[in-house]
């Protein structure tokens, strides 16, 4: 398998899912035309064994960042193991899975205190844009828009924060079209472990890679 | 104790008839957001915002309260919403 610089989650079993889902759809082709490499493990591919295969610390398949947008619960964030919801990041796997990487979630509850954004900052995840509390989704362009303003805003090379402060500009221009915008907005959480950090750097490319290819690119 | 429970209904009642005013208000000036489907990603409760004004419109012309926990809590969001 190749290696890629995002890796989207997005399972499709259940109702709640298939708006998540939705929301990822065209988000490959997105990033791919912003020339980073993308696998998307969308529906049944998002088991727990396809997901460790691909964030695996030791394997470094996915370089740059993770894209969640599922299930998620305080200490878990969830795929699917036949055609129903299976813990694909966990408190135990978190180091080994996230570490040295970027995570944006569109899930509920990870980034709730003492929870697994928290624990995987800890244990070397560099970011963690989640939730605090359960949260809602709509079936809207709208909404999908809002939600992708934090993967289009890493995808062009902005800090952190920058993305963060993206999303919140976007939650904040939709306030008005329904409760769940200024709901969801007051519950965002951006965990990190340090600042002013892009996509770009640092992650799972190592230091002369990165500056090999940075020569490249001049 | 009796005129206590009178009096609290009285509020309630008092309050959601407010709420429906806000409320269809908000639909008349905003048709197509108040069809659009929305979920809550954890209960996966399903729901537009002109459904939750019917239920409540329905629930006022009966006097039948509404006993759904997540209708009333979101009631209470678009509640704290349309006050902001």
């Amino acid at each position: 398998m190749a290696k890629v610089d995002f890796l989207i989650i997005r399972n499709k079993c259940d109702r709640a899912t298939e708006y998540t889902n939705w929301i990822g759809e065209g988000m490959k082709e997105y990033l791919e035309s912003k020339g980073h490499t993308v696998t998307d493990l969308s529906n049944t591919d998002a088991s727990p064994e396809k997901v460790r295969e691909w964030l695996s610390y030791d394997k470094k398949k996915t370089r740059k960042a993770i894209i969640a947008l599922d299930h998620g619960s305080t200490d878990v964030f969830w795929g699917e193991k036949g055609g129903q919801p299976a813990q694909v990041i966990d408190l135990t796997n978190c180091e080994e899975l996230t570490k040295k990487l970027h995570v944006y979630t569109l899930a509920c509850l990870t980034n709730a205190s003492g929870g697994l954004g928290e624990t995987a900052i800890k244990k070397g995840c560099l970011s963690w844009l989640g939730y605090t509390e359960v949260v809602y989704a709509a079936k809207s362009d709208s909404f999908k828009d809002c939600i992708w303003s934090y993967v289009e805003a890493m995808a062009e090379g902005k800090t952190m924060e920058e993305c963060e402060q993206a999303l919140r500009n976007a939650y904040i221009a939709r306030r008005n079209q329904s409760f769940i915008y200024q709901y969801n907005l007051d519950r965002l959480l951006l965990r990190k472990s340090g600042n002013d950090m892009t996509i770009n750097s640092p992650n799972r490319i190592s230091r002369v890679k990165s500056l090999m290819l940075v020569m490249m690119n001049d | 104790m009796g005129t206590d429970l009178s009096n609290r209904k009285e509020v309630i009642a008092t309050a959601k008839e407010k709420l429906i005013e806000k409320l269809e208000k908000w639909v008349k000036e905003h048709p197509e957001e108040a069809d659009i489907p929305h979920i809550n990603l954890t209960t996966q409760k399903e729901f537009t915002i002109r459904g939750i004004l019917n239920q409540m419109i329905e629930e006022k012309r009966t006097g039948v309260a509404i006993m759904d926990r997540e209708i009333l809590e979101i009631e209470d969001l678009v509640d704290k919403w349309l006050e902001d």
